[in-house]
């Protein structure tokens, strides 16, 4: 299996950042910088999902990058509120898991408002909840063909579609120090494998595993405005574990936005540290405003097998 | 002494009247040299062919233009016309922008590129003076009644009490309407002080105003808020694809091998096209028509040797220069104190070489053949003695131009260039992973672009010219081309993404006087881009006018529209030359660009003043999309990863210098900003360009200190200087973080489970703005010349304070660092020139 997950520019640029450390090995100094001390926002992140009773949306503040602490300080005495197509819906409880909740099913097609008051700020986002995705999800007879996704797009609005699998796995258990345990743990597909044209390629390598050409990082993404036909079909073979659940997705603008500008910069972030001459940080999409983070929805079909 | 022409017509016989000032006696200061043309050249068939289509195809391609004249107001006609060349009376080289003035008619004309004028002048005594800057004034009184040719020789005053620098002439500066124009010659150069003592072109042009740079030290500059690919970087007429070594460290311009440098950023000639904001016009050498002369450099990074000389005498010449580094042996030595020469192979080298021929074939007819190579090569050698943990990369670049070119007087009245050229780039990069080669991953870049153009240079009425030509180009770019071979898998990709162009381009322009104080340019430049199946067709009109308010302060305003077909990927912001050049492609616009500037200028004996506003816009600019360096594939078409948006950049510039004197130089400031936009970048929303930096201040000074004669020697000091000071470079920095939301069906997955946990808080690109830059620098020259043979010896010191500037700021853990590349650097350099 070749798989080449480089490329020549970041090869070249490995070379050039080894001659740069040879040539100013003692010109690397530690410095303190102005990052806008006293300039930390609010943090909103809700994504709402119809298939959950439940809204749970946590509410933070940012913190200097230099900052070493591993928590974000928590918001607790805001008054956030939902609503429903401009009709409010409620206030989210606070809980002492540090998050905000809001007994409710969002319905697809509606649109939501999130407000969150904290003293003399409000800071707030909107989504519009993606209509049901009519489709369906099969397994193929070949294990090696994997799965397919056929699903009609939804013509009267602009959707974002992402394909993925969850399944389980034996992994270490980091909480056990002394012994080696392993447990079962869920995880999403580290890679999928697909031929389909019209997917969205900021995610993808260039393999040969059989008779797929392509590998994506966790998911397929792909929007219906290239789409040529309203019926579509996605072959994919996801590497996730066992008992495997196929999801499809179909989110509103915004997470997609967020899911994606986040998953460009995870494959960025590798080079911070080990090649930071050619770390080029991506902004992570926010639609909150008067702060940062995220409020979206999306829909979805699943099928475990 | 008087010079009778009565019965001399150019176009009958012929003269080529040669002065030379190096006089071998007092009566004999004057040397005349007559060349009978006679019907040999006469009846040529080339001259009578060159006649013809003068007649017949001349007056059609240029009638709109000549509806354009009579919107100008025609001055009297002339009886004759006076043209020839004016040459270095030491090396036999043209000056290009030496003037001639005719002070009792006040009237002039300015040398052309190639150091030919040509003069309308009335029947009679005429007073000519001609002057070049650092050159002795030439003044003679000639009877003229009919077409002359005429050589002048004017003589260098390097060697003389008074210090004057070459710079743009008055007539460029304060007369021309011409505006944003600056002129440096080797000299200039070599007076800067510069990192390792190297002297370098693309460094000292960084000191003028409106240039701001990348990274320090680096050689990538950007024009008025254009990006490095958006000047068109030339020598000897031909575009070169790469013009750095060392990464972008030091440029691929030799400086004992350049005669002259131009840099026009405001108003563009039309006979320049195919960038979107500036150009760098570099010529070269051309070879000592009189004697053999050469030089030899050291610096501590590269030596250098250039050779020039007769092949022929006053016919033939040649020149060749040739430059290494030895920074592979400092590589290695380094290597060897780290204890690691065994066990990994580090090398790295870079040679350049110029040459140039120069065969002047007749008075009418020169032809010139320049040639230029320049080749990087980077490679790492790792490797136990056991196949298996064999690794080998190599990565290396190299430039190749040829250009072969022909200066044709066809007329007193038509000069003309005709050139043919070849450039080409080529990046190779290539893995072994076996001693025999049997497991080799090779992927490369290539760019090969041919070209022919002919250049006419017309002077039909007195102070009117009228300048037009023709380039047709074939380009071939081969992006990232992969191919991976082992004992069991082949396969090679993209090498069916290769982009054929075609280029068929015209310009036209004319050059008059409007009113007695106002002097104007109109032209244009139209062709057609043929790729892939489709055709951009363009036209790009420019225009500029200039207002003389007195003999020493004119104003000027104007307009270029410009068109770049091909562009340079850069994938990072660091301005490190990654040089993946692409061009416009079915899917891919060519960028388009409008230059708007309007400006005032002074001039005095030894002062020049000038103030220039510009206002830039930019469409169909190309950058790569956010994260590429990431998500770029091998194997991925470069096309599925740019965007094409917007630019925008606007400014002021302010420059005085002195151009004469002990104490010489500039003082140059820069306020500007500049922008770009892009759908799919920073969600839309504009953000600060990567070289945008709102104020540049840069000094440059050169102190004659003193010029002793003792016996046979003359001995001199200069001791230069340079300050900068700039706003901060732009980067993409986190600054905060902030807790995130799992992506759907990732929470409690264990993929980077803690990466996905936080989110870095970049609101913006380019969000963060680096401390100030500023640095002096400081060189004392010594200069000792006895017999015609010189030697210099050149102590210098860069970054004098050992100002840490900020190269580049990355996180490690929870702490920031800084990379700084140039400390407190001193170093000595050694020239010896006979």
């Amino acid at each position: 299996m070749l798989s080449y997950k480089s490329s020549i520019l970041t090869d070249v640029l490995l070379i050039f950042y080894v001659f740069i450390v040879i040539a100013i090995s003692g010109c690397i100094q530690d410095v303190e910088l102005d990052l806008s001390d006293k300039n930390h926002e609010y943090v909103l992140n809700c994504i709402l999902n119809t298939q959950t009773d439940t809204i749970t949306a946590i509410l933070t503040k940012t913190k200097n990058i230099t900052d070493g602490s591993k928590s974000f300080e928590s918001v607790k005495n805001a008054e956030i509120v939902l609503y429903e197509n401009d009709e409010r819906l409620g206030s989210f409880s606070f809980s002492g898991s540090d998050n905000y909740f809001l007994t409710h099913k969002p319905k697809p097609g509606s649109t939501y408002r999130l407000e969150a008051k904290i003293e003399n700020n409000k800071i707030w986002g909107e989504t519009i909840v993606p209509k049901t995705v009519k489709g369906n999800i099969e397994k193929l007879p070949s294990s090696m063909e994997g799965y397919q996704v056929y699903f009609e797009d939804n013509k009267d609005e602009d959707n974002f579609y992402w394909v993925s699998a969850t399944g389980y796995e034996q992994m270490p258990d980091t909480t056990q120090k002394d012994t080696f345990v392993l447990h079962t743990q869920k995880n999403i597909a580290g890679i999928i494998l697909s031929n389909f044209e019209y997917a969205d390629d900021f995610n993808r390598y260039i393999g040969d595993h059989g008779i797929y050409k392509f590998e994506y990082d966790y998911y397929i993404r792909f929007s219906d405005s290239q789409l040529p036909d309203s019926i579509i079909h996605v072959k994919f073979r996801p590497f996730a574990g066992s008992s495997p659940e196929i999801f499809f997705l179909s989110t509103d603008y915004h997470l997609d936005k967020y899911m994606k500008s986040s998953l460009m910069m995870e494959r960025m972030e590798i080079y911070a540290e080990d090649m930071p001459i050619i770390y080029a940080p991506v902004p992570i999409y926010s639609n909150i405003h008067g702060g940062t983070g995220i409020f979206g929805s999306f829909t979805s079909i699943s099928k475990e097998f | 002494m008087m010079f009778n022409f009565d019965d001399t017509k150019w176009t009958d016989i012929g003269f080529f009247f040669c002065y030379t000032p190096a006089s071998q006696s007092p009566g004999e200061r004057i040397r005349a040299v007559v060349f009978p043309v006679g019907s040999h050249y006469k009846n040529s068939w080339l001259i009578q062919i060159g006649r013809r289509r003068i007649n017949h195809y001349l007056e059609f391609i240029f009638i709109i233009f000549f509806s354009l004249v009579s919107l100008f107001h025609l001055s009297a006609q002339s009886t004759a016309t006076i043209s020839g060349y004016v040459t270095d009376a030491a090396t036999g080289e043209r000056l290009a922008g030496a003037t001639v003035y005719l002070p009792e008619h006040e009237r002039g004309a300015a040398c052309n590129d190639y150091g030919f004028f040509s003069l309308g002048v009335p029947a009679g005594k005429v007073n000519f003076v001609f002057r070049f800057v650092g050159y002795e004034p030439w003044q003679k009184t000639f009877t003229i009644k009919n077409d002359t040719l005429l050589n002048v020789r004017l003589e260098s005053r390097n060697i003389v009490k008074e210090v004057e620098v070459v710079a743009i002439s008055k007539e460029d500066f304060l007369h021309s309407p011409a505006m944003g124009t600056h002129r440096l010659n080797a000299q200039q150069i070599e007076q800067i002080p510069a990192v390792l003592g190297e002297p370098d072109l693309l460094k000292a042009i960084q000191l003028l105003p409106g240039v701001s740079f990348a990274t320090e030290g680096s050689t990538g500059f950007s024009v008025r808020g254009g990006s490095p690919d958006q000047t068109l970087i030339r020598l000897d007429g031909v575009p070169v694809y790469n013009v750095n070594h060392l990464w972008g460290f030091m440029s691929a311009f030799n400086n004992d091998a350049i005669q002259d440098t131009r840099l026009y950023k405001g108003n563009l000639p039309a006979r320049y096209g195919g960038r979107l904001s500036s150009v760098l016009d570099v010529s070269m050498k051309e070879g000592n028509l009189h004697k053999q002369t050469g030089t030899f450099s050291l610096s501590p990074i590269a030596g250098r040797f250039t050779l020039e000389g007769p092949v022929v005498k006053e016919k033939v010449s040649f020149m060749v220069s040739a430059r290494r580094t030895w920074i592979d042996a400092l590589v290695l030595a380094a290597l060897k104190l780290e204890g690691q020469e065994d066990e990994q192979v580090l090398t790295y080298g870079f040679w350049d070489i110029n040459a140039k021929t120069n065969w002047v074939v007749n008075p009418r007819n020169r032809i010139y053949l320049s040639f230029y190579t320049g080749y990087d090569a980077f490679n790492v050698e790792d490797s136990d003695d056991r196949y298996e943990d064999y690794a080998k990369f190599s990565y290396n670049w190299q430039n190749l131009t040829t250009v072969l070119r022909w200066n044709h007087i066809f007329s007193p009245l038509l000069f003309a260039n005709f050139s043919a050229y070849n450039s080409r780039f080529r990046q190779l990069y290539l893995n072994e992973f076996d001693k025999k080669g049997n497991e080799v991953y090779k992927g490369y870049n290539n760019l090969n672009d041919m070209t022919t153009k002919g250049d006419f240079d017309w002077f039909p009425v007195t102070n009117k010219t009228f300048r037009f030509g023709y380039e047709f180009s074939l380009q071939q770019f081969n992006p990232e081309i992969i191919s991976y071979r082992s004992d069991s898998t082949f396969f090679k990709l993209n090498s069916d993404v290769f982009t054929r162009n075609f280029i068929s381009e015209i310009y036209a322009e004319v050059e008059s006087d409007i009113t007695e104080r106002t002097k104007g340019i109109i032209g244009f430049r139209a062709g057609n881009l043929t790729t892939g199946g489709k055709n951009y067709l363009s036209l790009r009109p420019r225009a500029s006018v200039r207002y003389l308010f007195t003999e020493q302060v004119s104003g000027k305003v104007s307009w270029s529209r410009m068109k770049q077909f091909l562009h340079q990927l850069q994938n990072t912001t660091l301005g490190i030359p990654t040089e993946l050049w692409v061009s416009s492609t079915r899917n891919i616009k060519p960028g388009t660009s409008d230059l708007f500037s309007a400006g005032m200028f002074w001039n005095n004996t030894s002062y020049k003043f000038s103030a220039e506003a510009f206002y830039t816009v930019m469409k169909d600019v190309v950058q790569y999309k956010e994260g590429t360096l990431a998500v770029k594939e091998r194997g991925d078409s470069w096309e599925e990863h740019v965007e094409q948006g917007r630019g925008k950049s606007y400014g002021l510039e302010l420059m005085s210098e002195k151009t004469t004197g002990n104490l010489t130089g500039w003082i140059a400031y820069t306020l500007s900003k500049s922008s770009r936009q892009f759908n799919e970048i920073n969600f839309g929303r504009p953000f600060p360009y990567t070289y945008d930096r709102r104020h540049q201040l840069n000094i440059n000074t050169n102190w004659n200190l003193s010029v002793k004669q003792k016996k046979d020697k003359t001995i001199t000091k200069d001791l230069s200087a340079t300050f900068s000071y700039a706003s901060g470079r732009y980067m993409t920095l986190a600054e905060q973080e902030y807790q995130a939301i799992p992506l759907p069906l990732m929470e409690g997955s264990r993929y980077n489970a803690e990466w996905f946990a936080r989110r870095s808080l970049i609101n913006s690109v380019n969000n963060y703005q680096m401390p100030d830059f500023h640095h002096l620098n400081l060189s004392y020259r010594v200069e000792r010349e006895s017999k015609g043979k010189i030697n210099s010896w050149n102590f210098s010191v860069y970054n004098v304070y050992n100002r840490l500037n900020p190269w580049y700021y990355y996180k490690k853990g929870d702490q920031m660092k800084q990379i700084t590349l140039f400390p407190v650097i001193p170093s000595i350099s050694f020239s010896y020139k006979w």
